[in-house]
């Protein structure tokens, strides 16, 4: 039996007092890619925070990439972080230091020490998003589909299980958002899962996948959209 | 662009820097008075001085003799004997006119200035001195500014009172306006820190760069103060002979206080700042 990444179970999540989503069931295996859709407001953001320990789990049952929801303490949320990759619409790169430094911070963050091996792993994901010649730049240097790539390279350093991406598109052109998802999708190659929350319609046509949709404060499957 | 951010960055160290030199300074210069109010209220005593008057007839040598004994008194820091004619140049110079010429006499007499040693200047001292001088019969008079030195302790004492109270507030607006100038450079760097939080940083190896460059700031404030204050006591040692002389415990112990100040309300401010943004939901950051 494969064990899934990610599994909720009756999951109610509260932003502050408020239910937001309620009675949610999710269950992520391996190699997955699933778009996580639903209308503006309709709690997408509110799922992700929850699985990458920003709003906790009240009630339910829940665990991610080994980390068990319930009973996660705040000390506990960097070390959940480390195990998974996220991806944000605003990039959320450190402005003040390079592309380089950027992903040199999460390894030092991380336990890394040998700056051999930080050197080595930082080539490794760059070339791996397409951006190895651009190390040195600064993000505001950079494009959208460029920060968006230094993003995805930051969140793959630690090899996660599962990559978490909040609207990687929202920001970027359709020709980028297309090369970015088609980056995502070489990620689940390699082995991650990767849970994609997205507005962008015309992208789960292009390259199609389980989607989840988001509606009423519950999730629904659905084969198409 | 890269060249303005690096202009902008430099200008955001230069007047926080700045910020926090200046209020180490003047917390500095507090102390300093605080610490010489002492030595000020002594260098006041030991400046008072006695004039003992002699008549016209006193022979000379008995005033050296009376001189002499009063040297070698443990009360007596310095005496200064002013003969008839000395007396006639000073007081030329001072009222601009020869009184010898004006007269056809010279009528000031001979005299000797005493200075006590500030332990013994005081209004008992003085009079009993003064009691033992009318005895001999080639003294006139004695005199001394008595209102001042009745008066030297008491407003020495409630400025240094004044002093230290203002010190102490002085001191609690420091810590307010350092701690203002490191929330305030931290608060342009919330965002930063929440981004570190995202990607998996626990909160000490954060809250370690940004504790060790507001310290920083701290030293190197408190280390530029110092040296404005040293400036400082070398350029009024010339009105204060001894702000440079003496004292220097008392120095040392200002300038490791005024590093020690520096380093702690960076550090505290800079630690709960950054605590409290890494407590803030990243919603409530904007």
């Amino acid at each position: 039996m494969i064990n899934p990444i990610v599994e909720l179970k009756n999951a109610n999540i509260y932003q502050q007092d408020i239910l937001i989503l309620h009675d949610i069931n999710l269950t992520l295996l391996p190699r997955e890619f699933v778009y996580l859709i639903g209308k503006t407001g309709s709690g997408k953001s509110t799922l992700m925070r929850a699985l990458y320990g920003d709003l906790f789990l009240a009630e339910g049952e829940g665990s991610i990439a080994g980390f068990n929801l319930n009973k996660l303490k705040k000390k506990e949320v960097p070390f959940l972080r480390r195990k998974l990759g996220i991806v944000f619409q605003d990039f959320q790169l450190l402005m003040d230091r390079s592309v380089f430094e950027n992903l040199k911070f999460v390894l030092k963050a991380t336990g890394w020490n040998s700056e051999d091996l930080i050197l080595k792993r930082i080539e490794e994901v760059l070339r791996q998003v397409g951006l190895n010649t651009k190390g040195f730049k600064m993000p505001f240097e950079l494009s959208g589909g460029e920060q968006q790539r230094v993003a995805i390279a930051r969140a793959l350093l630690n090899d996660p299980k599962i990559l978490l991406a909040d609207e990687p598109t929202g920001n970027l052109d359709p020709e980028t958002s297309n090369e970015i998802i088609a980056l995502l999708f070489d990620i689940v190659e390699s082995g991650s899962t990767v849970f994609m929350a997205t507005h962008n319609y015309k992208i789960i046509e292009k390259f199609p996948s389980k989607i989840l949709k988001l509606e009423g404060g519950k999730i629904h499957e659905k084969s198409t959209v | 662009m890269e060249q303005k951010k690096v202009k902008r960055k430099r200008a955001t160290y230069f007047s926080t820097l700045l910020s926090i030199t200046l209020v180490l300074f003047l917390i500095g210069l507090f102390g300093l008075l605080v610490i010489y109010a002492e030595q000020l209220k002594n260098f006041l005593k030991e400046n008072l001085q006695v004039s003992v008057f002699f008549i016209d007839d006193a022979k000379e040598a008995d005033i050296l003799r009376l001189q002499n004994m009063i040297d070698h008194e443990s009360f007596v820091k310095l005496t200064n004997y002013i003969d008839k004619e000395e007396a006639k140049q000073i007081m030329t110079i001072e009222l601009g006119e020869d009184a010898d010429k004006l007269l056809g006499f010279n009528p000031f007499p001979a005299s000797l200035d005493v200075y006590f040693n500030a332990n013994y200047a005081r209004v008992d001292s003085v009079e009993q001195f003064k009691t033992e001088m009318e005895i001999f019969p080639f003294v006139k008079e004695v005199s001394y500014q008595k209102v001042i030195l009745e008066n030297i302790d008491k407003y020495v004492r409630i400025g240094g009172l004044a002093i230290l109270g203002f010190t102490i507030i002085f001191f609690l607006i420091a810590m307010i306006l350092i701690n203002n100038t490191i929330r305030l450079t931290l608060y342009s760097k919330r965002f930063l820190i929440k981004s570190m939080q995202l990607v998996g940083g626990t909160k000490g190896f954060i809250r370690r760069p940004f504790i060790y460059k507001a310290v920083t700031y701290g030293f190197i404030g408190g280390v530029i103060a110092n040296l404005l204050l040293a400036g400082f006591l070398y350029a009024f040692s010339n009105w204060l002979p001894f702000a440079l002389s003496g004292n220097l415990m008392n120095n040392f112990i200002l300038s490791v206080s005024i590093l020690l100040v520096g380093i702690i309300i960076t550090f505290l401010s800079s630690y709960y700042s950054v605590n409290k943004y890494l407590r803030t939901k990243l919603d409530d950051l904007y």
